[in-house]
């Protein structure tokens, strides 16, 4: 089996298993290029990833809220060696405000990110026809 | 009422089963049984953990262990929670044995290490992606298929918050290098310099190859008993335990990534119920996967202040003959990784420690040991305290 075949029907079987409705929403809504999560009606945390009840109070009473599209970069790092996308492959931590700092990839040099820059969310459009979140600096600050 | 600690036996940590899986579970039980002085048929109780962190595993391999080794048992359980299943499991067999139910029980932590679907360090595509438990399907859409780049980022922080180097990171694991040297059941016994750790390839910055351990196969038992139960051996007994598990995975969104609240809690606990301080331990084995990690774990142990491990160990603190020798084995780092058994391997040496039978790498005396386990990037942790009396 192909490499990206194999990973694709493999994670094809671990949503089967351990997704849930609330992820596969995240990923459509990701499609038509809105950054969306959900926020916990009865306490108000904004939980992320989205899921069934919220981490807080249990509530299951969530309703989807738009993602700040800007944020602060937190860490980042590269994995040298990428299966999914071309290496060296840039993953960091996006501090989000109102939210907390959500794992993405990162649409930009290692050698020129440092932490406490603005960055930006873009929608990287993947050749199976799925979209994934990435954010780029502004060079607004940094 | 105590519980005592009667023995303990390892396997050598090796790149790749060499034995099949139940013959490594038989040769460290009857190993272990006969390092406590009973018999096999002495045993009420036996508890072991997956055969794979990440590889093939079975729902049906503890219920044929009875015929296997022979044994009619009281209890017999296989326990998952990740990096501390076998804690998880020494906590059952300990329980088993402080509500009076059982007098003797065996602990087995073991594990086979995945073989690459590619060649990829951590190798482990098919687990990844259809074993939620591992790293999670939110972070496998984004190509994240090995827990590096998460010790990564929490590595970067450290760095970025205490002024860590690389250079403090290699210190470290020349120490751990030289301590598996005099180790015979370590898989890395090659000796290393800075330079090497330096300029080692790199996986992920920070973290270069020669900071990261690698998955391993190997197994590890122990044997407890009730307090009126006595092996040959020193006596040695358990005086702390602490368990915690944070409500997060990998990166929590809020709580800190150079400060682990399970690893906090759980020691905490474990010295609470020990009546003892941090700085009341002899000797300690620590569950770790990367050099930076390892440093801020000493930190939140309480052996150190935030932020200055990487000092104390390059003060020499932390050596063999050091204040606090620290993973004394070789480590994770140096010891090889059998997940599975890692927490094990851990215990066999902190006892053997405690009794004087460490050989080239013996500590000076300890009276009180310490061994962590923990699982997820120290999203949950255990600690177990050992006395010699
Ligand atoms: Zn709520």
């Amino acid at each position: 089996m192909e490499l990206q075949e194999a990973i694709r029907s493999y994670t094809q079987k671990a949503l089967s298993y351990y997704g849930d409705a609330q992820n596969e929403e995240f990923f459509r809504r990701l499609k038509q290029k809105e950054f969306v999560t959900l926020r916990c009606t009865r306490c108000g945390k904004i939980m992320f990833p989205p899921r069934p009840v919220c981490p807080a109070c249990h509530s299951d009473k969530l309703a989807w809220v738009a993602l700040p599209r800007t944020g602060t970069l937190y860490a980042f790092t590269q994995q040298q060696k990428a299966f999914r996308f071309s290496a060296p492959d840039v993953i960091g931590l996006v501090e989000l405000e109102g939210v907390g700092r959500i794992m993405t990839k990162i649409n930009g040099s290692f050698e020129d990110l440092r932490i406490g820059m603005e960055v930006e969310l873009e929608f990287l459009v993947l050749d199976d026809g799925g979209v994934v979140h990435q954010f780029r600096p502004t060079g607004r600050n940094g | 009422m105590k519980v005592n600690v009667l023995g303990a036996a390892v396997t050598p940590v090796q790149p790749s089963l060499k034995t099949t899986v139940k013959e490594m579970i038989l040769d460290v039980f009857i190993r272990a049984v006969a390092d406590a002085g009973i018999e096999p048929g002495d045993v009420e109780g036996l508890f072991i953990t997956p055969q794979g962190f990440a590889g093939m595993s079975s729902a049906m391999l503890a219920c044929n262990l009875a015929d296997y080794l022979g044994l009619s048992l009281k209890s017999l359980s296989m326990e998952e929670c990740g990096g501390t299943s076998s804690t998880v499991a020494f906590h059952y067999a300990m329980d088993e044995i402080l509500t009076c139910r059982n007098s003797i029980n065996v602990v087995i932590g073991l594990d086979v290490k995945f073989e690459p679907f590619e060649d990829f360090e951590f190798g482990l595509p098919e687990s990844i992606f259809t074993q939620h438990s591992l790293y999670g399907i939110h972070f496998a859409r984004y190509g994240i298929g090995t827990p590096v780049p998460f010790y990564a980022l929490s590595s970067q922080r450290y760095m970025h918050e205490y002024g860590v180097t690389p250079e403090d990171a290699a210190e470290l694991a020349v120490l751990l290098r030289e301590n598996a040297c005099k180790n015979p059941n370590a898989q890395f016994r090659k000796p290393i310099t800075k330079e090497d750790v330096l300029t080692s390839r790199m996986i992920s910055p920070p973290l270069r190859l020669l900071d990261c351990t690698t998955f391993s196969t190997g197994a590890a038992a122990c044997v407890l008993a009730a307090e009126n139960i006595r092996g040959k051996k020193p006596h040695v007994d358990i005086r702390g335990f602490g368990e915690f598990h944070h409500a997060s995975n990998f990166i929590p969104p809020q709580a800190s990534i150079t400060t682990f609240e399970s690893v906090r809690r759980a020691s905490a606990e474990a010295y609470g119920a020990a009546g003892i301080k941090p700085g009341d331990i002899d000797v300690a084995e620590v569950y770790d996967v990367f050099t930076y990690t390892e440093l801020m774990v000493y930190e939140d142990l309480g052996f150190f202040e935030k932020g200055t491990a990487a000092r104390h160990v390059r003060d020499g603190e932390t050596r063999i003959d050091g204040r606090l020798p620290i993973n004394p084995s070789g480590g994770r780092l140096s010891m090889g990784h059998p997940a599975g058994a890692t927490p094990m391997l851990e215990f066999a040496e902190v006892l053997w420690q405690l009794r004087g039978e460490a050989g080239d790498r013996q500590v000076k005396a300890p009276g009180l040991g310490l061994v962590h386990a923990e699982h997820g990037m120290l999203n949950g942790g255990i600690v177990i305290i050992m006395e010699r009396h």
